[in-house]
């Protein structure tokens, strides 16, 4: 756990409190991702780009402060249960999709903000990758929200 | 009788060691409760901690006295308590867990 965050969480649940702050920001986020497709289809491109590369950074600070810390110590020493236990598995399948998403936008980011990558590597079907990219993200929001309850609201059995 | 028997089923778990032998005891993790609750030991004594459930717990001082790593299934955490006192502890993976040390 992260010495970042007091313990207890504040949702009532029996989460920690990094567990509860990071649904929280995570279901903000995922409005905010709403809210950047909104202002794509009103050609208000600059302020679009703003918002889901904040998303995307946000997220990474998340993954690194909360999301990754907690898979270490308690998921990675016990991938061998993942195919057996729900408790591994709801977060092991999440970690996956949350990396693939992460990674598509930073690299959805770098080549819609930057020359970094030289041109045979820049897409060019800018939408199609662009869905692609919010559908996965929402995927992956709802396999955390399950893994949340997997981890800390099923338990009470 | 009845009362006694509906007070005692309200209770928390409680168990101490007999002061006389030898000064260990053990609290086992199991379904999400640390069992006993409640552990009573004369000071010197060693508990140990032993994870039985099929997910990760830890166990952690809540003054910071002692604090596990997350054991995995089968898993044990031991610490010798040297000062009397009451010792509060919980899993740090989930808080709702609680339990108790009391040192006499």
């Amino acid at each position: 756990m992260s010495s970042f965050f007091p313990t207890r969480g504040f949702l009532g649940t029996g989460a920690t409190f990094a567990a509860d702050i990071n649904l929280v920001v995570q279901l903000i986020m995922g409005a905010a991702l709403i809210t950047g497709l909104v202002l794509a289809k009103q050609k208000r491109y600059q302020a679009h780009g703003i918002c889901q590369t904040t998303v995307l950074l946000l997220n990474l600070l998340m993954i690194g402060l909360v999301m990754w810390p907690s898979f270490r110590e308690q998921v990675r020493p016990s991938l061998r249960k993942v195919v057996h236990n729900w408790y591994y598995a709801a977060a092991a399948g999440h970690a996956v999709l949350g990396i693939t998403a992460e990674l598509l936008g930073l690299y959805i980011v770098i080549v819609a903000g930057t020359d970094i990558l030289p041109l045979w590597l820049r897409f060019k079907h800018w939408k199609r990758w662009m869905q692609t990219e919010l559908v996965l993200w929402f995927i992956v929001l709802v396999s955390g929200v399950g893994t949340y309850y997997v981890w800390y609201m099923a338990p009470v059995r | 009788m009845i009362a006694v028997m509906l007070l005692s089923a309200g209770s928390p778990r409680v168990a101490a060691i007999d002061q006389g032998s030898a000064a260990n005891a053990e609290v086992k993790i199991d379904n999400f409760v640390f069992g006993p609750q409640t552990l009573t030991v004369p000071v010197g004594a060693t508990v140990t901690w032993t994870n039985k459930d099929d997910i990760p717990h830890t166990t952690v001082s809540t003054d910071g006295v002692f604090k596990s790593k997350v054991m995995d299934t089968d898993e044990k955490f031991s610490y010798t308590f040297t000062k009397a006192g009451t010792y509060s502890y919980f899993c740090s993976v989930h808080p709702k867990m609680t339990g108790k040390v009391v040192v006499q």
